[in-house]
């Protein structure tokens, strides 16, 4: 027979997934965003995410965002850039920068998991790891997070905030080389 | 095996926390425009400049000049593409600047949560491996509704540590305030202990109007009235009246002496009145730790023996039974004294609950003291005992309560018939493992709300033998505690000391509900 100091950890284990599955995710390629570190010294736009309409049917748009300004929103795609006329906008998600969730996770985990160490104290201590190590792990997914369509939320997260310069073809543009990025 | 796990389990949280403290960041990103180039925010390490033209200086370290029409640092320039144009130290004018911007990097808040909670962990962890007897729980537990919340009101059969020790034990449920002819008592196994238990049935004992009815340590029921609460209490730490006013967790209690843990101290009681006929001292305590610790410190030195020792115990045999009983009564229980026609003080009576887990109300009766008495003294161990009321009850007479047996038991929410088999079958017993729980449902009388409630048990427990304890193998101090209690209390006392003042917080941090 299993006893509750097997069984608790397991629970626990089982929960954490199901809860941490909850937390937002961006759909930015794997290595494409900066640590909050590395978004300081490097001047790529957010990667966003925008539904929008074209009056017939609902379509969707992801990539840099290059410049958000109160007339359009301008998304680099992994093909093209795309110019979307702030009326057409229906929501959008932006993600500035990795909040490095991994290691909460991993936290949580190794917390759970010790708490076998407590004996029979583990029916409070997992259940508790479970429970702040997910509310955690969910407050810090939402933190590089700008959920909106308003130009004056988002520009800060553009390439160029201060609008596409007239001097720049938007068709010249190339994409974030994730090879190229800093790790240190 | 399960200290290496504690230990490796404290290693490895700590270094995920020194790992985890300083990556989970946020970032604080902040436009500036030129023209209020002397509001930008200077915590920021590095300055970007982006440019009309589309090209981006990211500087550090940086600075605003006095004259706030350029600023200068050290750094590289990016073009429309981010490649970079050329790096060393520029000095840019603010008009052709078109926004600066600035991020200041934070940790984010909810690494200060999973620190706190590693903190508490590691010190649950830290306090199991420093001290593996304070990791402990006590006996089945008992809890019922006070009509708000449930409260732990009683354990079971405290002092029965072995089969040939089954015993049965009586609680009052004295908070107990059931709402309908349906009560519940939720039973749990909240110790590494495996507890058998033979039955668990609700005494209900009808009572006088304005009064209450009480249980003495041989098991009978006295009506009581008059129920007073005493004028004035004095121990060795001084007035102790605020403590033992009401059932209320207040407690008075005193720590052990370091020399002897069965050194005994005085409680001065006085009362209005305390002659007449039929009267009774009405107590509500329970032990501290020092009991629990003593049971726990004698199997850690009978070891890879304890097996023997209970086997022995288990066959009856009547020297073991008579030598576990040892330390206990060098402890004793409390005693309640009042002075003799000569002026002397002597025992007028006794009561002794074993447990440290939940209060037991009792009455203590009292012979007819003689006229104009109003003083009356505790004497009791030090260190030993938690007292939460005292009080003079005038007792009205006996009475025989009903017996109840549990008419279904749950478990979660599942109705589980064989464990009311068991329960309600004399000759069986239940038998529960750590973190079983189980709700006994009663039907009482139609009148409930007139009657006293009482939890009658009857069982046993076998400890868990914890790997930690064999470390402590001893048999010559095994054979002390058993054959020269006395002298056994006295080595203890300076170890016991040393840790007395964490072993309750240890031991309530090791549990999960408070009374």
């Amino acid at each position: 027979m299993s006893g509750p100091n097997e069984r608790w950890p397991a629970a626990s284990v089982v929960c954490l997934l199901l809860l941490t599955s909850a937390c937002f995710r961006t759909t930015a390629p794997r290595g494409w965003l900066p640590t909050a570190a590395q978004a300081q010294r490097e001047a790529f736009g957010g990667w966003i995410k925008v539904d929008y309409t074209t009056g017939v049917a609902k379509r969707t748009v992801e990539g840099e965002l290059i410049a958000a300004t109160p007339d359009s929103m301008h998304v680099l795609t992994s093909d093209s850039i795309v110019a979307l006329p702030t009326g057409a906008l229906i929501s959008g998600t932006l993600t500035a920068f990795d909040v490095q969730l991994r290691t909460l996770k991993v936290w949580t985990l190794v917390g759970a998991v010790a708490a076998v160490s407590h004996g029979f104290v583990l029916i409070l201590s997992a259940p508790a790891w479970v429970i702040a190590g997910t509310t955690a792990t969910a407050a810090a997914s939402r933190a590089p997070r700008v959920e909106s369509t308003n130009p004056a939320l988002l520009r800060a997260y553009a390439r160029f905030p201060q609008g596409i310069p007239s001097s720049v073809d938007p068709r010249s543009l190339r994409q974030k080389d994730v090879r190229t990025l800093s790790r240190s | 095996m399960r200290s290496t796990v504690r230990w490796l389990s404290a290693f490895l949280l700590a270094t995920t926390v020194l790992a985890g403290c300083g990556k989970v960041q946020t970032l604080h990103r902040r436009l500036t425009d030129p023209t209020q180039v002397a509001t930008i925010d200077h915590k920021s390490p590095f300055l970007k400049a982006h440019m009309r033209d589309g090209h981006v200086y990211i500087l550090s370290p940086w600075t605003v000049d006095a004259t706030g029409r350029s600023v200068s640092g050290h750094g590289e320039r990016l073009d429309a593409n981010r490649t970079r144009v050329d790096t060393g130290t520029h000095v840019i004018t603010l008009d052709s600047v078109a926004l600066f911007e600035t991020n200041v990097v934070s940790t984010h808040p909810s690494v200060t949560a999973m620190a706190i909670i590693s903190g508490v962990s590691l010190a649950v962890t830290v306090a199991c491996l420093t001290n593996p007897k304070a990791c402990f729980g006590s006996c089945p537990t008992f809890y019922v509704s006070d009509g708000t919340r449930a409260v732990l009101e009683a354990e079971g059969f405290s002092a029965s540590v072995a089969p040939a020790l089954e015993a049965t034990d009586i609680d009052a449920l004295y908070r107990a305030r059931p709402t309908s002819r349906s009560f519940e008592v939720r039973m749990t196994n909240e110790a590494l202990e495996t507890h058998v238990v033979r039955w668990a049935r609700v005494l209900a004992a009808p009572r006088p109007d304005g009064g209450r009815v009480f249980a003495t340590r041989t098991g009978e029921f006295w009506q009581a009235s008059d129920i007073v609460a005493p004028q004035r209490c004095a121990a060795s730490e001084g007035d102790c009246l605020a403590a033992v006013r009401a059932v209320d967790g207040v407690e008075r209690f005193s720590t052990t002496d370091s020399t002897d843990l069965a050194t005994r101290e005085l409680m001065e009681l006085e009362f209005p009145v305390a002659s007449g006929d039929s009267l009774g001292l009405v107590l509500s305590s329970r032990q501290t730790l020092l009991s629990t610790y003593l049971l726990y410190q004698t199997m850690a030195y009978m070891g890879r023996s304890a097996g023997h020792w209970l086997a022995a115990l288990q066959r009856g045999d009547s020297f073991a039974r008579e030598q576990s009983q040892g330390l206990g009564r060098a402890l004793g229980g409390i005693e309640v004294q009042a002075l003799d026609s000569g002026g002397a003080w002597i025992t007028v009576g006794q009561t002794q609950e074993t447990g440290p887990l939940a209060n037991d109300v009792r009455v203590v009766p009292l012979p007819r003291l003689r006229p104009g008495t109003t003083r009356l003294r505790l004497r009791l161990t030090r260190g030993h005992w938690r007292v939460d009321y005292l009080a003079l009850a005038r007792l009205s007479g006996r009475v025989r309560p009903l017996r109840l047996d549990p008419v279904m038991v749950r478990r979660g929410t599942t109705v589980d018939a064989q464990a009311l088999a068991l329960l309600t079958d004399s000759v069986r017993a239940l038998t529960t493992l750590p973190g079983d729980e189980y709700t006994l449902v009663y039907q009482l009388p139609e009148d409930f709300s007139r009657y006293e409630l009482f939890l009658e048990s009857r069982g046993y427990y076998l400890e868990w033998m914890r790997e930690e304890w064999l470390a402590e193998e001893d048999p010559a101090r095994a054979m002390m505690m058993f054959l020269q209690p006395g002298e056994a209390l006295r080595a203890l006392a300076p170890e016991f000391k040393a840790r007395e003042a964490q072993m309750e917080a240890a031991f309530w941090r090791s549990r999960y509900v408070r009374p």
